[in-house]
């Protein structure tokens, strides 16, 4: 294959083209696009409050007028699995930014500068990655309280590792591509070609890895909530609610835990999905 | 000209390979043959299709690929071979030298587990003497030592000599080298080149060599073909169609290569090489020959005696020992 | 005579060794400890007031402290808790009353048993479906569709399913407990395995089944087919083999991930583990019991680290003389 020594541009990310070849992508785009919306706007399909409770009516099955029934304590599930989207997905927002941004941060300078800091960088790196990200959070909690701050803040720490081990190679693999080596030799400084010239090539890369790692944090916040260390009762929180509802399904009520369950999954497998067709893309555009 | 039977004989080879669920045309219609004792140079481009050509006699193509035509060694059609005589046949009878030897060789088993798996049907003394003879012919002295050491600790042009060691040590009679030399640096390919010609010349073995460098393929083979998107388009004695190239193409080739004594503008073909499934009716090559006329466009040549070598030409004999100058009034 | 250069070389190596293998995993488990001790030294709340309650004298408030030793600067804390440590000592259990070595005890024999036995079946699992999913052609995208959901389902999730379908419709298994030793143990320990190793064999089939399929395709293994090996050969030695590298280290990743999904279970199902008691220790601030926790999972992930380091030394000869990248 012929060298480049041009950086090959492109303007848009290409999505539009890869959700018209690729159905499941599509599917798992749509998914993630609806969910937001249902953050947003949610609220206004429900006609009942998320900590409306209704003793009489504990543990109906879905209905018209419970959509996906209703929990122990006779409140409506959808209204509640609606409210939990806006916590469920701030949270793991939150991680995902401070963790992309920090990780392809340090990446870059690990990749570019090279040397001791770099090597220092990766014995770190080897050693904390291998630390569940669940039991940073549960550490953050002992150290700060409950609640969500306590792991959202540990999350943030705990995911940078895997996110810089990634990008940390995929930028060495582009620094020894002609482009980058034509900028430099044209005497821009290190860090400006890093930021003008690689960036732009791995943004796929970074956007692929955040992703995936919103999918993680989602299911690592929600798993604090379901032992009790995170979001407290009664606030609506999917995790919160497969813990809540397991006596009620033992009982033979699974309409709480089925609903929050599922969409956990779901969301977790649409995200995981555009995590990886992106890195896949990425990986055949490089 | 031959009455014995060749050793390989390839007859019209086509083949197909589905790529992102569109089938292409990679191998148009090739047919050729080697004898025993004799080397056969195959030239062309990338794209041209004799890789491919080559992994068809061993039948080492893609899952999703179809193949037509027929492939005789030794008389024996490979293309039908049950898979236990295809075994056999990849193990006894036919060898094959790959390009990089680095990625062609299992990097965590040693030189030693190399050499050795090729013969694991003798016994383990047989073996050791006979990978220690093999090493020895390719100009590798402390074998003992080399057994234990991994692909990773030797150069290129030594790995490569391991390749050829290896994969000559069950002796077969007909070996298939494609590219050998192109992974390496200068020096190294004539060290490389010299030992696989001796060798083939010594064991007295069929060869097909396969490579995009025309000066290597003249100084090593009895016969000379050059392929062209997917088929061969000029083939013949090496010495003819050395000194007397009949294809237009095959001239290009010949003056398109850089001088080493006179300091002259480069002479390149204009466009690209085309693979078999990108050309449209008439001869392949017509896109991008000067001598090019509204025959050539319509009808594709089939191959013709002229002389001692075949050519797939309209113009051929037209043009027959006049091309150079041609060239020359045209650039 | 002069030193002999192959001694000197051997010493050399040996030296290095030394150094990677045990000096590294050691400093690294002290460095973190330390982090991990000032990290909890830094939570609000007086342990003090905890235990005398908000009633107490500002004297009586210093007499505790300085019984138990809190009233010393954050570093020399550390050095008697190591100490401490080091002879197995950490000190007692605010809310149980007892020393925290006690309360480990045998605790940690529960959270071993479900780490072992989930391991053994997100191994085998795994790395089989893994095999299925890379060699035959057909079962790649159903292999790759099931680990892939299966790698979003969260072991809390899980558990309810399974839960509901195994012990509540089915009555194959029992909800809560450990059991009582034996057969009864593994009875109870079952579900709670399953449960822990549905994600992780997820995830192991999926790097098994693009190891595999990776291998299948490179052109070692088609040097191999054309020299005439039998299939069950380039499997073994070439396939297989290779493939093994990212394998084991995913698997022993896995093993160290585990933990954290060990403590939902072990929380979920009311087993008496390390998991359940980190949980409500960490709920109830006890935190003797949190750091002496938290330091078991420490050497247990540097040594896992350390492990992987070593094996994956020994199955890739390419690893060997270089310590760098």
């Amino acid at each position: 294959m012929t060298d480049i020594a041009v950086a090959p541009r492109r303007r848009t990310l290409g999505l539009g083209r890869l959700a018209s070849v690729d159905p499941i992508f599509a599917v798992a785009l749509a998914v993630i696009g609806l969910l937001v919306l249902l953050a947003v706007v949610g609220p206004l399909l429900c006609p009942y409050g998320p900590d409306d409770v209704d003793i009489l009516n504990a543990n109906q099955p879905p209905s018209a007028v419970h959509w996906f029934g209703t929990d122990a304590l006779g409140r409506d599930v959808f209204t509640r699995i609606v409210y939990g989207a806006r916590l469920s997905l701030l949270g793991p927002a939150i991680v995902t930014v401070v963790a992309t941004v920090s990780g392809t941060a340090l990446a870059i300078t690990g990749a570019w500068r090279g040397g001791l800091l770099d090597r220092a960088m990766v014995r770190v790196l080897d050693v904390v990655f291998a630390f569940p990200a669940l039991l940073f959070a549960v550490l953050a909690v002992a150290v700060l309280g409950t609640g969500l701050v306590a792991p959202t803040i540990a999350l943030s720490i705990a995911y940078i590792p895997y996110i810089t081990r990634f990008l940390r190679s995929v930028a060495i693999g582009q620094r020894n591509l002609p482009y980058i080596d034509s900028a430099e030799l044209l005497g821009f400084p290190s860090m400006h070609v890093a930021r003008r010239h690689l960036l732009p090539n791995i943004r796929l890369f970074i956007i692929a890895q955040a992703t995936l790692t919103f999918g993680y944090a989602l299911i690592d916040l929600a798993a604090i909530s379901f032992i009790g260390l995170g979001v407290q009762p009664p606030a609506a929180e999917w995790g919160l609610m497969v813990g809540d509802g397991a006596a009620a399904l033992l009982n033979g009520y699974p309409w709480e835990v089925a609903a929050a369950g599922a969409f956990i999954v779901i969301v977790v497998v649409a995200f995981n999905i555009v995590g990886e067709r992106l890195t896949a893309l990425a990986e055949a555009r490089a | 000209m031959n009455d014995i039977r060749p050793l390989l004989e390839i007859q019209n080879l086509a083949i197909t390979i589905t790529v992102a669920r569109e089938p292409r045309l990679l191998v148009r219609d090739v047919s050729l043959s080697v004898q025993a004792g004799q080397a056969l140079g195959v030239v062309g481009e990338s794209g041209s299709g004799k890789s491919l050509t080559a992994k068809a006699v061993m039948r080492l193509l893609p899952d999703r690929s179809q193949v037509g035509g027929r492939v005789l060694v030794d008389g024996r059609d490979v293309l039908s071979l049950a898979r236990k005589d295809l075994a056999r046949l990849r193990r006894r009878e036919i060898a094959m030298i790959h390009q990089d030897p680095r990625s062609a060789m299992n990097p965590v088993r040693t030189i030693g587990d190399f050499l050795s798996e090729g013969v694991r049907d003798r016994p383990a003394d047989e073996r050791r003497q006979l990978a220690v003879d093999a090493l020895a012919e390719v100009g590798i002295p402390d074998a003992d030592r080399r057994f234990a050491q991994y692909p990773h600790q030797l150069s290129g042009g030594l790995l490569q000599r391991v390749m050829i060691a290896g994969v000559l040590m069950p002796g077969p009679r007909l070996i298939l080298a494609d590219e050998p030399t192109t992974a390496l640096d200068v020096t190294t390919q004539s060290e490389v080149m010299a030992v696989l010609s001796d060798l083939q010349h010594r064991r007295g073995v069929g060869m097909v060599f396969i490579t995009h460098d025309l000066d290597l393929a003249a100084a090593v083979t009895d016969n000379l073909g050059v392929m062209y998107a997917g088929s061969i388009v000029e083939i013949g004695p090496t010495a003819s169609v050395q000194t007397a190239p009949l294809h237009p193409y095959t001239v290009a080739l010949m003056t398109s290569r850089p001088s080493t004594t006179n300091v002259e503008p480069l002479k390149t073909i204009p466009g690209r090489p085309v693979a078999a499934y990108e050309v449209g009716a008439g001869c392949s090559f017509a896109p991008r020959c000067p001598f090019a006329q509204a025959l050539c466009r319509e009808e594709a040549p089939e191959l013709q005696h002229i002389g001692d070598h075949k050519v797939a030409c309209h113009r051929a004999k037209e043009l027959a020992g006049h091309i150079e100058e041609k060239l020359e009034v045209l650039s | 005579m002069a030193s002999d250069p192959t001694r000197v070389r051997w010493v050399r190596r040996g030296r290095s060794h030394l150094t990677r293998w045990v000096i590294v995993p050691l400093v690294t488990i002290l460095a973190a400890s330390l982090v991990l001790y000032l990290a909890l030294s830094l939570a609000p709340g007086d342990p003090v007031v905890a235990i005398l309650g908000d009633k107490a004298t500002a004297a009586q408030y210093a007499a505790l402290r300085h019984q138990l030793g809190l009233d010393q600067p954050v570093l020399i804390r550390y050095v008697h808790w190591l100490g401490g440590a080091v002879h197995g000592d950490f000190g007692d259990s605010l809310l149980y009353r007892q020393s925290v070595a006690s309360l480990l005890g045998p605790r940690i024999g529960i959270t071993l048993s479900i780490a072992f036995y989930a391991a053994v079946i997100f191994v085998t699992a795994g790395v089989l479906l893994g095999i299925l999913g890379g060699m035959v052609r057909r079962l790649s995208a159903p292999v790759a569709a099931v680990s892939g959901i299966g790698v979003a389902v969260p072991v809390f999730v899980a558990i309810q399913v399974l839960v509901a379908v195994f012990a509540v419709n089915l009555g194959w298994f029992p909800v809560l407990g450990a059991g009582d030793g034996g057969l009864d143990r593994l009875h109870h320990l079952t579900l709670p395995a399953i449960t822990l190793a549905i994600g992780w064999s997820a995830y192991i089939a999926q790097v098994t089944r693009s190891a595999v399929a990776e291998q299948r395709r490179s052109p070692h293994v088609e040097t191999a087919r054309g020299r005439g090996l039998d299939s069950a050969w380039v499997f073994r030695h070439h396939i297989l083999r290779n493939a093994a590298i990212p394998i084991v280290t995913v698997s022993a990743l896995a093993v160290a991930g585990m933990f954290a999904g060990a403590v939902v279970v072990e929380y979920a199902f009311g087993l008496g583990g390390l998991g359940s008691l980190l949980v409500s220790s960490v709920g109830s601030k006890d935190y003797n019991v949190v750091l002496a926790i938290f330091l078991i999972l420490l050497i247990v992930f540097v040594v896992v680290t350390t492990v992987i380091d070593l094996v994956q030394v020994w199955l890739d000869p390419r690893l060997r003389e270089r310590q760098g990248p």
